[in-house]
């Protein structure tokens, strides 16, 4: 229940909270739902990306990262000691 | 008797196997895809939960403002209404000089538009205006805020919603003055409502000076707030904040004026 309260949490601080707030929120979500930040970041270039200011989907861009580290951190962590 | 379990009976609801972000990404996807081939009837579904966003951050303005101090605001509300009051008339003695002058009939002052979403919200430095092709918005005009301040371009436009992309966006160049002498500078936006410039030290443009961009004659689009220099270099980099508060921009004025994004 937790984690789909955080998980809604940050998509509605999207809409209604400065991005840097956002950004932390979906940091603390990965640690139970990898994919939030992914999806975080694809919501708010779907809301205000435009191409003519920026080349990149820069918040698509760093919610992949992210999803990718927290991948990463939980699969050396269910490998490692503490996983077991 | 060895009694069996079925653990994964019902797998597919579990609340230990369901993915919230999974949930989500389809979500977003969903959206993303109503956005590219649907884009008036997104912006439709989004309109009232950015009104609700700009309520909710109104009041919580007025909410942690009522902690000031009551006097000191009562002072600082009469000295403002003073000079609000000698800025209307000069500005309404301006109005006059310039119909006489150019003779611009009421047509030639634009579309006005409300705006739906403001920087706060839109990272990438743009504002989502609640008027398209519609009431006659086409992409390439300018849009201007109170004062006539120049603020950007129209990028993007849908039948009842218009996106502008603001002169502080990273990547946008205008070409401006600044300064008393009018000197000829190249601005270019820094994100998140800033701009900047390179001129020559020996220029001397100092903070205040203000910086002004091309339309009906010269308009004012920011001003210097500070001038880093380097002591190596025979240029110094002017940072600009614009004119006007883009945070709190509730309608602007869009006009073709000929100007075209790079």
């Amino acid at each position: 229940m937790i984690r789909g309260t955080l998980t809604i949490l940050t998509f509605i601080s999207t809409v209604l909270f400065p991005w840097p707030f956002t950004a932390v929120l979906a940091l603390i979500a990965s640690i139970s739902e990898p994919l939030t930040p992914l999806a975080v970041g694809l919501f708010a270039d779907v809301l205000y990306y435009a191409p003519q200011a920026v080349a990149l989907p820069l918040f698509t861009f760093y919610g992949a990262l992210a999803t990718a580290i927290a991948f990463f951190v939980r699969s050396w962590l269910k490998a490692s000691i503490i996983g077991e | 008797m060895k009694r069996t379990y079925l653990a994964k009976r019902n797998a597919l609801l579990s609340s230990t196997n369901f993915s919230w972000g999974a949930f989500a990404l389809i979500f977003v996807v969903f959206f993303l895809l109503l956005r590219l081939f649907a884009p008036n009837f997104f912006w439709n579904i989004f309109t009232p939960v950015f009104q609700t966003s700009d309520a909710l951050a109104n009041q919580s303005h007025t909410f942690f403002s009522s902690f000031g101090d009551t006097a000191e605001l009562v002072l600082q509300n009469e000295k403002l209404m003073n000079e609000n009051s000698a800025l209307a008339n000069e500005n309404q003695a301006l109005l006059q000089k310039m119909n006489s002058l150019s003779g611009l009939s009421l047509d030639d002052r634009g579309i006005t538009a409300g705006v739906v979403a403001r920087p706060p919200t839109s990272p990438y430095d743009t504002l989502v205006l609640a008027s398209g092709s519609d009431a006659g918005v086409t992409v390439g005009m300018e849009a201007f805020g109170e004062g006539g301040v120049p603020l950007g371009i129209i990028s993007s436009v849908s039948a009842d919603f218009s996106r502008v992309t603001l002169f502080s966006a990273p990547g946008i160049v205008t070409s401006g003055w600044v300064g008393k002498a009018n000197l000829p500078v190249t601005i270019k936006g820094a994100g998140a409502g800033a701009m900047q410039a390179s001129v020559s030290r020996s220029a001397g443009i100092t903070v205040g000076d203000v910086v002004f961009a091309p339309g009906p004659g010269m308009l004012p689009i920011g001003g210097v707030v500070r001038v880093d220099s380097d002591p190596t270099s025979p240029s110094v980099v002017l940072r600009i904040m614009p004119a006007l508060n883009l945070f709190s921009t509730t309608w602007v004025t869009v006009r073709d004026t000929g100007t075209t994004l790079p």
